[in-house]
């Protein structure tokens, strides 16, 4: 990678991991909503690194705007009182950090055992038109499955989020 | 390269964390777009490293089901609230053995 | 299948058919008088043809054996079914029918008082025992007589306890049934060791391969002395000898017909057809020798002071068997079978006798009888020739069948058994005309009520009184139709003169006794008291077989009761409680909250990742 790239992707990474951190353990809910949003948007600038500008499009489209809404909003519908934003301490933290730090280390360890097959890195090549021809030729049924899970998911959140007013 | 799957691998771990450690039901389900995150991350370095626009692809998919997915979480919790007014975690353990 | 084979065949069937029609056929069998023709009519076929039978082959002696495959096996047949028609099987054939005819016809007159149903069941009964023995009777293996022994053993048991409603009978029915069972214990597994060693049920292929001497004599003795349990427990001998005073509970006719005639002279019968296997055991010949004489003696002492008409007679039935038992053993089959077929016809007649007289007297005991001659003559004149028999006085039947055992027991140099027996001779004809004088003569009891039986009851002992005088004359063509398998030699002995005047001086005593002057019997009761009373305590052996099975048999049964309750019951509750115990533990991994849960999957993916890992 060039050098830019190296130095851009550092920057990102240590702050991805920081911000990633914070969405753990942050006290206050909203605070870690941020952090999350923090996240989203860092990790469309690792994929802007490894030249996928669409994706890295679509991740702060839909993503950081609509999923960081959603959730802002649920936590608005669901704080009692604007002051109780305390969360106690987990007793489950020291096995949770264990548990977390040995997949983490298993996950490396299994990365750097790994001997990767070397191919020219990069595309050569316009990777919107390869996305757009792959939606629509090789993974045509994937697509339409999805339009219906979308449509299934948006008619059962309606669903769940009415059942007070019925009568 | 696999400096990228490294920081997958380290945010996944963390995405861990959160699921298993927070309290709040909310927190839970940051902790869910954490470990989606990662692997999308995963897909995109393998997708450069290849040459290939297929991971790009299924990292839209994931996109979209995430959203969906998130979508669908938060209207359960919403209606826990309603039901129990409580959005800890630990105090919905209706399937208690 | 040549005529012989035949004739046996439906001679089986007879009362096979009898057996079908009245067990299926419900209101037949409810009728009454129906069902009574309807099995003698089965019987009466039976006697018809083995009458047929035994004439042709005294003119031309056969030995056919069929055989029909039955349970398949790795080599050839496991089992097989058939039957094995010689002189031997043809001329039982003919007493068991014979005899079988007589009581069933005889029981029309005696159960007559019975409700209609009941009379179907006992004739239902009466055929399927009579197709039990004829089938025994007929047997060509091991298996099948086993079969055919047990059927006649439930037989026995159905009969006696007829009157089931009355707990002497069923008890008495149920200690048949417990006494014979032991000895069938032995019997079964006698044949289990033979067939262990040769593979084969079959007779003919045992005596073969025993007579090659290819089976080790001391599986064979042991065998043939666990096969005798058998037939001394069939036929009542010592120590098994307990049922058969008790079995008198049921009809007095089935007392004929089995306890005197045909079931308890199975296991004699067994012994004459394998005496090929009991010949080469000097061990069981002894054995059959000295049980067979001191159930003799042991019996007649017992017979002696009992009060029931038939107790007497059932205690001289177990005598009688002793003699012939006896014989066996000194490998005089031809005598012993004689005298088996005399005994057959003259105790069903004493028997038949005695049945008049309680179906007249409406008791079966001495002290409610006497003087009955002058009312029933008939039944007086033919339970005299009954009696003449059995004491073996000449011209009689008995006299000659006894005779022969006599020599042949003293020719075989054993002169323990020979005492018994002379002894033994000597008190047959004491106890009988005793029985005689009470019921007979003497003053008046009952018989202001007496009254002869009606001819259906008549007819058939005068028959058999016929016979008793007649059969003994046969004693020279008797033995050439048994002659090609079984070799007798009688020689000049002063034998039959002195039992002849012992049975004299017996019945001599018994008229002095209790004709004469009535109260010396009393007199020399308190003279032997010991010995009368152990007589009366039936020498203690009933109470002995009872201690025997409270103590014994009855704490062994509650110590596997113990076993199966705390040790069996107790492994499973055991594990029960343990399951119990490990899933309330085990319950509390549920906590119901999800992260848990995901903790748990998380380790146990990363586990198994690492053992797989791990294997690779």
């Amino acid at each position: 990678m060039a050098e830019g790239t190296q130095i851009i992707f550092w920057i990102t990474a240590v702050l991805l991991l920081l911000s990633a951190l914070g969405v753990a353990f942050l006290r206050n809910l909203f605070h870690s909503v941020l952090a999350l949003a923090a996240v989203l948007i860092l990790t469309a600038v690792l994929f802007l690194t490894l030249q996928a500008e669409f994706v890295a499009a679509v991740q702060i489209l839909l993503y950081t705007g609509g999923v960081i809404t959603l959730v802002v909003f649920a936590i608005m519908l669901t704080e009692k009182l604007i002051g109780e934003r305390l969360t106690q301490t987990n007793r489950r933290i020291a096995i949770a950090g264990t548990i977390s730090l040995a997949l983490i280390l298993f996950l490396v360890y299994a990365i750097s055992q790994e001997q990767f097959l070397t191919f020219t890195p990069g595309f050569d090549f316009d990777t919107t038109k390869e996305i757009a021809s792959g939606f629509l030729f090789e993974f045509v049924i994937p697509f339409e499955a999805l339009s219906l899970l979308l449509l299934a998911s948006l008619i059962g959140a309606l669903v769940l989020a009415n059942e007070d007013e019925s009568e | 390269m696999s400096n990228y799957l490294v920081i997958s691998a380290i945010l996944f771990g963390i995405g861990t964390f959160t699921v298993m450690s927070r309290r709040n039901a909310i927190g839970i389900l940051l902790g869910i777009e954490l470990l989606l995150n990662a692997v999308n991350i995963n897909f995109i370095a393998f997708a450069f490293q290849q040459g290939n626009a297929v991971g790009m692809i299924f990292v839209l998919f994931t996109i979209a089901i995430t959203v969906a997915e998130v979508a669908l979480g938060l209207a359960i919790v919403i209606l826990i609230f309603r039901l129990k007014k409580t959005v800890q975690a630990d105090e919905v353990n209706l399937l208690k053995g | 299948m040549n005529l012989n084979a035949q004739l046996a065949l439906w001679t089986f069937l007879g009362p096979a058919l009898a057996v079908v029609i009245l067990a299926f056929i419900y209101p037949l069998r409810r009728s009454g008088k129906p069902a009574a023709y309807v099995s003698i009519l089965g019987i009466g076929i039976s006697t018809i043809l083995s009458v047929w039978n035994l004439i042709l082959v005294k003119a031309n002696p056969v030995s056919i054996s069929l055989k029909y495959h039955w349970l398949p096996g790795s080599n050839g047949s496991l089992a097989n079914v058939g039957f094995w028609l010689d002189s031997i099987s043809a001329i039982m054939l003919l007493v068991v029918s014979g005899v079988a005819l007589a009581v069933q016809v005889y029981s029309l007159g005696y159960m007559s008082h019975e409700s209609e149903q009941s009379l179907g069941r006992y004739y239902l009964y009466h055929s399927l025992f009579a197709t039990s023995m004829l089938g025994l009777v007929l047997a060509n293996n091991f298996l099948e007589v086993y079969i055919f022994w047990e059927l006649v053993g439930v037989c026995s048991y159905l009969l006696i306890g007829f009157w089931y409603y009355k707990p002497e009978a069923a008890r008495a029915a149920v200690k048949a049934f417990w006494v014979t069972r032991f000895g069938d214990m032995g019997l079964i597994i006698g044949i289990i060791l033979l067939w262990g060693q040769t593979g084969t049920f079959d007779y003919q292929e045992i005596f073969g391969m025993v007579q090659a001497g290819q089976i080790p004599l001391g599986l064979l003795s042991l065998a043939s002395v666990l096969m005798l349990l058998g037939a001394f427990g069939k036929s009542a001998q010592f120590p098994f000898h307990v049922w058969l005073p008790d079995a008198m509970e049921g009809p007095t006719p089935v007392s004929a017909l089995i306890h005197a005639a045909t079931m308890v002279a199975a296991g004699v019968y067994l012994v004459i057809r394998l005496f090929p296997i009991f010949d080469a055991v000097p061990l069981a010949l002894n054995i059959l020798t000295y049980v067979g004489s001191f159930t003799a003696l042991l019996a007649a002492t017992l017979a002696v002071r009992q009060i029931d008409i038939k107790k007497v007679l059932a205690y001289s039935t177990v005598s009688q068997l002793g003699f012939m038992m006896a014989a066996l053993g000194v490998t005089a089959q031809v005598a012993s079978y004689f005298h088996l077929f005399n005994h057959a016809f003259f105790k069903a007649l004493l028997f038949l006798g005695a049945g008049s007289v309680i179906h007249a007297v409406g008791s079966n005991n001495f002290p409610e009888m006497g003087n009955l001659s002058k009312k029933m003559k008939v039944t007086s004149t033919v339970f005299i020739a009954g009696g003449l028999a059995l004491a073996g006085i000449w011209p009689f039947s008995g006299f000659f069948s006894k005779d022969e055992i006599l020599v042949a027991v003293g020719q075989s140099g054993k002169a323990v058994p020979l005492f018994f027996l002379l002894l033994t001779t000597f008190l047959t004809a004491f106890y009988i005309f005793r029985a005689i004088f009470l019921a007979f003569y003497g003053p008046k009891k009952a018989e202001a009520h007496a009254h002869e039986s009606p001819k259906v009851m008549t007819l058939p002992m005068g028959i058999l009184a016929g016979l008793s005088l007649v059969t003994g004359w046969f004693a020279g063509d008797f033995e050439h139709l048994v002659h090609p398998q079984l070799m007798a030699e009688i020689s000049p002995s002063p034998l039959p003169w002195i039992s002849l005047g012992l049975a004299l001086s017996g019945v001599l005593v018994a008229w002095v006794l209790y004709q004469k002057g009535r109260t010396a019997p009393a007199a020399l009761t308190a003279t032997l008291a010991p010995l009368s009373k152990a007589i009366d305590k039936k020498y203690w052996l009933d109470d002995m077989y009872e201690w025997l099975y409270d103590k014994i048999l009855l704490a062994f049964s509650g110590l596997i009761g113990w076993i199966d309750r705390y040790l069996v019951d107790g492994v499973v509750n055991l594990s029960a409680w343990l399951t119990g115990e490990a899933g309330s533990k085990l319950r509390l991994t549920q906590t119901g909250k999800a992260q848990d849960y995901l903790i748990g999957v998380t380790v146990g993916l990363m586990v198994l990742i690492i053992l797989g890992l791990g294997l690779r």
